[in-house]
């Protein structure tokens, strides 16, 4: 009787189990058209346990988060942090820069300046080859950076990084001049010559930055629209390859590259990656052992701040709230402007929400980011502190521009990002102003990044929390923010004398660095009396690292990590 | 028959229609294009761009383009992976969800059709009592607060599971219950309602006085019996498994269709934003289908009714 | 013997049956309408009539909870952020979580280590903080453990407030917020049904009542959106309109009319055929008369119930929206917006969860326990 029993119960479960699977069977083919699917997916089950297993055993491999996809491996058209952090790792370009963000051999050895600073000539080495064993030269660097410019490609950073800066590629990009007119040419294959626009004092430093990576033409014409979608369409020839990659791939490893030129640097055999966005969850997977490396958001930090591998690194990103003239008419009003700029309390911002070691901006330039020339010093030193959090000040230039308009409330809308941490901030500010400002109502609004930048674009705002990280070691990368009708202005923010003393620093001062600096120092004190924006914090990143992890550090742009000194540390 | 079948399959075409109209149109009040990041292109360029993705037309032809493209298979080219074609993304995610949605299906159900037969066996006893509150609880907390719960103790605090991410069998035990609490109280609740009242009709006191086993009126009589109108819970069920799997793939870093689907919405990724739209839909119309047909199938009475001589 | 014994019966026990009315069929309780019984059936099911109770509670503290802490809904104070509950008199019992206490293991190599660790932790007042040693350790990395607690009100100076459930990260009061976030849930979940109610009904009930044409071009229409899962219209009305109360409705009620407007449909239909109506009508009595005295209350048992049902489904949608980042407008709180911050402090700071959660999930079973109950009470065969 009760063997009946367990056998009907046995027939019933069998029973239901097709019943379900039929009716759940016909959803439009999902089952079917998924088998392929599903044994991938086996074979990635077993893979992620061998590489368990090797984890365990610890041997020069190391397992890292990244915080998304990559959304492009082409160096012509990369624009964000990721793409940049993993084309910077398996592509090398004329320089690399060290831990002290010094620019060191890369593909090229050396190269000599003419007088006029116009003419650059770089010596290539000739042992450098692709991964499909095509030798690097300097044919590779003339290809791409015409790539990067010629407006077939459409690539967004191209223009923007070589304009102004390489001979003839703003005329390139608009279509009026041929692209073979680029300054730059092949003199023979391991010799480049690059010509300049201006004199940049910078340029070396800036050709480690992804979009001046080489490639290879026959590849690249060859895999078309193909090229750069996945680990297949791909050609290396920096320090690791990328496997394993597509360009949805939640996982994928950085391997060793073996023909890479200075292969025995490299010590790390591999660096697993796999996508974890919410940072509680990636924090609990350090915890576990999954991962050796994990970001720490402001809000756990009060949690790990004692943890024994926590660690402060910090960034040369800066974040400050713009100021749109152009939608609201109060902020066309200078005394608003500073009214608003004074009126949040950044030190309670920066120790009790952030708290992540982020330091509070009085301007706009960073702090350890530019020395000035020749007395060294720290540009922020130098400069000081040109907008600080004072409510009295703040008060006094409310009424006054209150009284100048006529008014006594004014509405406006602060638009910032939709992470967690910056939707606290958002608050807090949102509310630090109506509280500090009698007669002010802020309404918040957090969206998403992509959102706010086609927000920005369009103007469509009145106050906007946002940041910058540098594109290249110089003020100038911060300063031209802001030049009338600059791309990234936005905000309707225009001073003749502003932009001239800019003008100024990338023409006729351009090889007087000592010069270029003073003309630094008074744009951004324009800037600060206008109060175009509102600077409120230098970020810092808070992070577990395991103590395994030795040599990886952080650039101050381009690729945010460099692994190719790293190497793991197999005593703990 | 096959006049109802062709019936309810045109009726799915014009809903899937209007919803592809719908939301192309909804895209279309949105600001946002492919040209994302810091906007550092000329109108040349802009145009370049925009002309890739056929976005230089006016919109009735882009309208034209879209669907034409949907009726081939071609659901156009995300704004976010550049290059790659949205259904690419979607094969590449389906893999997840399904896995996760057929385990949390199938464990849910049999599991709660167990439940609800317990609960029916031992009217008003103690069981009853358990399930029906298991079942209540299953219905009525959020399926994310219950992830939450899951992930907090059994993964961060106990250390039993993996605490997130996709891979192993073990990866997929507490997304798994997580998603299937709905299904199984759903599944508990109608069982046992349909069994009380199966149980109390006449056929099986007729059973009982012609001698029947126990065992035998619970299962050949009164389960057949019961399990028949459980197929009409399958559509509720497919709907919690679609925001299940938004929100749970999202807590446990399941690279799904669900944690691409927010994720799109996040960077404005419309073309793939209309593509899942379009997935689930399809979806959840086909098994809603489905449902109805097998219903017929199943039940005698409908299938005399329809098709008797 | 007996058999004679049998026979004699005396003859003055055989008196004559008094002829009397069958009371067989007689029906012996007081006869009571529909209603009266459904109200019975109701009331005898504790289960429903607890979650009344619970849920009226629920109502009037979020319209009086909010007044009574000195807090508004947007005060910061970063010097009290994070503070955790404390209760007058329920702080004493220690494992309430009402303590005010912060407290948490910290490992370290040794003890001191390990004490060091919980010091920094907690604002590096040492005064203020209890340490109780789990473990000695041997030197090694993180083999000592210590248990530190932490009154963080004496710390602050704040021994005589009181934060009944602690407070953000901002420096808000949870309880206040927790009270408007459910009100403001609240209305979004009454205000949604209610508009999917009357639109349902309307639509049903002209479909049903007319028939013919009518009925079946607007079930054709019908059929259609149905197919249209709720979930992805929902999403897709969120990315269109501006965050707030209004757009959560509307996006709730583009689709939420449906099912309602289905059975209502089903119901006149099965109802119009009956003879009281035929009647109705062939007396004259007008359209209008006779939809709302004789159909309508026949069919409100039902719409009440799906009601009931639909009210808990807004609220999940709204927390599910805010929970996924398409929701409430900060400042604004809701039961969503709280539960989706209480999530990212989970590990530290549980009570900004545990409340709205604890919250949430009541009113959800108890709003199902009361259709559940209703339906039971409307259905005649669970009258007893």
């Amino acid at each position: 009787m009760k063997l009946k029993n367990w056998a009907l119960l046995l027939a019933l479960g069998l029973l239901l189990t097709v019943l379900v699977a039929c009716s759940g069977g016909d959803s439009e083919d999902t089952e079917s058209s998924d088998t392929g699917d599903a044994d991938t997916a086996e074979d990635t089950t077993e893979e992620v346990a061998e590489e368990t297993e090797g984890e365990t055993e610890g041997e020069n491999v190391l397992n890292v988060i990244n915080g998304d996809t990559i959304p492009s491996m082409d160096p012509s058209m990369a624009t964000d942090e990721y793409g940049f952090q993993f084309i910077g790792a398996t592509m090398e370009g004329l320089y690399r820069l060290d831990e002290n963000a010094e620019p060191v051999e890369g593909i090229a050895t050396n190269h000599e300046v003419s007088e006029d600073g116009m003419t650059w000539t770089f010596t290539l080495r000739e042992d450098a080859t692709w991964s499909n064993g095509d030798p690097v030269t300097a044919h590779d660097f003339v290809y791409a950076w015409q790539r990067a410019v010629s407006p077939d490609t459409g690539s967004e950073y191209g223009p923007y990084m070589m304009g102004g800066v390489i001979k003839n590629a703003t005329e390139v990009n608009t279509g009026d001049v041929p692209v073979e007119e680029l300054g730059v040419t092949a003199e023979d294959d391991f010799t480049l010559v690059v010509e300049l626009a201006n004199p940049t004092p910078y340029f070396e430093s800036l050709t480690s930055f992804g979009t001046f990576m080489p490639l290879n033409q026959a590849f690249v014409e060859e895999q078309g629209d193909n090229f750069a979608t996945s680990t297949d369409t791909l050609l290396f020839n920096g320090p690791f390859t990328l496997e394993n990659w597509t360009s949805t791939a939640s996982e994928w490893d950085l391997v060793k590259n073996e023909s890479y030129w200075d292969a025995e640097t490299v010590q790390v055999e591999k660096i697993n990656h796999v996508v974890v966005k919410d940072p509680s969850t990636s924090v609990r997977l350090y915890e576990e052992g999954s991962v050796d490396r994990a970001g720490i958001s402001s809000d756990l930090v009060d949690q790990y701040s004692t943890h024994e591998d926590y660690v402060v690194t910090p960034e040369t990103s800066v974040f400050y709230l713009k100021i749109n003239q152009t939608r609201n008419e109060a902020l066309a009003n200078a005394n608003i402007r500073n009214a608003i700029a004074r009126a949040f309390n950044k030190d309670d911002l920066v120790n009790e929400i952030l708290n992540n070691g982020s330091i509070v901006a009085n301007g706009l330039i960073p702090a350890d980011f530019a020395p000035v020339p020749e007395s060294g010093e720290d540009f922020r030193a130098a400069s000081g502190d040109l907008m600080t959090y004072d409510t009295e000040a703040a008060l006094e230039y409310w009424e006054k521009g209150l009284d100048e308009l006529g008014v006594d409330s004014i509405d406006m809308e602060l638009l910032g990002g939709d992470t967690e941490t910056s939707k606290v901030m958002n608050e807090y500010l949102a509310n630090q102003l109506s509280t500090n400002l009698p007669g002010l109502n802020v309404t918040l609004k957090s969206v998403p990044f992509e959102q706010r930048l086609d927000l920005d674009t369009s103007m469509d705002y009145d106050l906007q929390v946002a940041g910058w990280g540098p594109d290249y070691l110089d003020p100038y990368t911060f300063l031209s923010l802001w030049i009338t009708d600059g791309g990234n202005n936005m905000m309707g923010y225009s001073n003749s004398e502003y932009d001239a003393l800019l003008e100024e620093a990338t023409t006729t001062l351009a090889t007087d660095n000592v010069a270029r600096y003073e003309n630094f120092f008074e744009a951004e004190k324009i800037l600060f009396e206008d109060a175009a924006i509102a600077p409120i914090y230098q970020s810092a990143m808070a992070q577990l690292v395991s103590p395994k992890i030795e040599g990886v550090f952080v650039n101050p742009f381009g690729a945010t990590y460099e692994y190719k000194w790293a190497s793991v540390n197999s005593a703990e | 028959m096959a006049r109802y079948i062709a019936k309810r399959v045109m009726y799915m075409l014009i809903t899937l229609f209007i919803i592809a109209t719908l939301s192309f149109f909804l895209m279309k009040m949105l600001p946002g294009s492919p040209l994302n990041a810091e906007e550092k292109l000329t109108e040349e360029q802009q145009a370049i761009v925009l002309e890739k993705y056929g976005l230089n037309d006016p919109i009735p032809i882009q309208y034209v383009n879209y669907l034409a493209g949907l009726v081939q298979g071609d659901l156009g080219i995300s704004f976010a992976f550049s290059n790659t074609p949205v259904t690419d993304i979607l094969m590449d995610r389906m893999g997840p969800s399904a896995q996760l949605g057929a385990q949390a299906l199938v464990v849910g159900t049999v599991i709660g059709v167990l439940l609800g037969l317990i609960a029916a066996i031992s009217h008003n006893g103690f069981l009853d009592y358990t399930s029906t509150i298991i079942a209540v609880l299953g219905t009525s907390i959020p399926n994310f607060v219950f992830a939450g719960l899951l992930q907090y103790l059994f993964a961060a605090e106990w250390e039993l599971f993996p605490v997130a991410l996709w891979g192993s069998f073990e990866h997929s035990i507490l997304p798994t219950i997580a998603l299937m609490i709905f299904p199984m109280a759903t599944a508990a609740r109608f069982v046992r309602t349909e069994m009380v009242e199966v149980l109390g009709s006449n056929f099986i006191t007729t059973a009982r006085a012609k001698g029947v086993s126990e065992p035998g009126i619970v299962f050949k009589h009164g389960l057949r019996n019961a399990m028949i109108p459980l197929v009409t819970v399958i559509g509720p069920m497919a709907v919690s498994l679609m925001t299940g799997s938004m929100v749970i793939e999202q807590i446990f870093a399941i690279p799904g269709i669900g944690e691409q689907f927010v994720n799109s919405v996040m960077v404005n990724d419309y073309p793939t934003i209309m593509g899942t739209t379009l997935l689930f839909a399809a979806l959840f119309i086909g098994i809603i289908l489905v449902t109805d047909l097998l219903y017929g199938l199943i039940d005698p009475r409908i299938r005399i009714s329809g098709g008797g001589k | 013997m007996d058999t004679n014994n049998n026979n004699k019966i005396p003859k003055e026990l055989l008196v004559p049956m008094k002829k009397t009315e069958d009371t067989s069929e007689k029906i012996s309780g007081e006869s009571r309408t529909f209603l009266q019984n459904a109200r019975r059936t109701f009331l005898k099911n504790k289960l429903a009539l607890t979650s009344v109770i619970v849920l009226v509670f629920i109502l009037i503290m979020s319209a009086v909870g909010p007044w009574m802490t000195d807090y508004e809904l947007d005060d910061q104070d970063l010097s009290r952020a994070k503070m955790p509950a404390r209760v007058p008199v329920l702080e004493n019992i220690s494992w309430l979580g009402f303590t005010g206490y912060l407290s948490d293991e910290f490992e370290g190599s040794d003890v001191e280590d390990a004490t060091n660790k919980a010091i920094a932790r907690y604002d590096n007042e040492a005064d203020f903080v209890d340490i109780e040693v789990i473990s000695e350790g041997d030197g090694s990395r993180n083999s000592a453990e210590v248990k530190a607690t932490y009154d963080i009100y004496e710390a602050k100076g704040m021994k005589d407030e009181y934060f009944w459930l602690g407070t953000d990260t901002l420096g808000r009061d949870q309880w206040t917020r927790l009270w408007l976030g459910t009100r403001v849930s609240m209305l979004i979940a009454f205000v949604a049904a209610f508009i999917s109610l009357a639109i349902g009904v309307a639509y049903g009930g002209i479909a049903g009542y007319y028939g013919g044409k009518v009925d079946d071009i607007m079930m054709r229409i019908l059929e259609v959106l149905v197919g249209i899962p709720n979930l992805v219209v929902i999403l897709l009305m969120m990315l269109v309109l501006e965050p707030g109360i209004t757009s959560i409705i509307v996006a709730l009620t583009i689709t939420g009319w449906t099912g309602m407007a289905r059975i209502v449909r089903g119901e006149v239909m099965k109802l119009k055929s009956q003879e009281y109506v035929l009647a109705a009508r062939t007396l004259g009595q007008s359209n209008w008369k006779v939809i709302t005295k004789h159909l309508l209350p026949n069919i409100s048992g039902i719409i009440i119930i799906n009601t009931m049902f639909n009210i808990p489904d807004a609220i999940f949608f709204e927390a599910f929206l805010s929970f996924i980042g398409l929701g409430m407008a900060p400042p604004q709180a809701s039961l969503g917006t709280l539960i989706n911050t209480g999530f990212d402090n989970i590990m530290l700071y549980p009570y900004m969860l545990v409340f709205p959660a604890i919250l949430i999930s009541l009113i959800m079973i108890a709003f199902n326990l009361i259709g559940d109950g209703l339906r039971d009470a409307f259905d005649p065969k669970m009258h007893k």
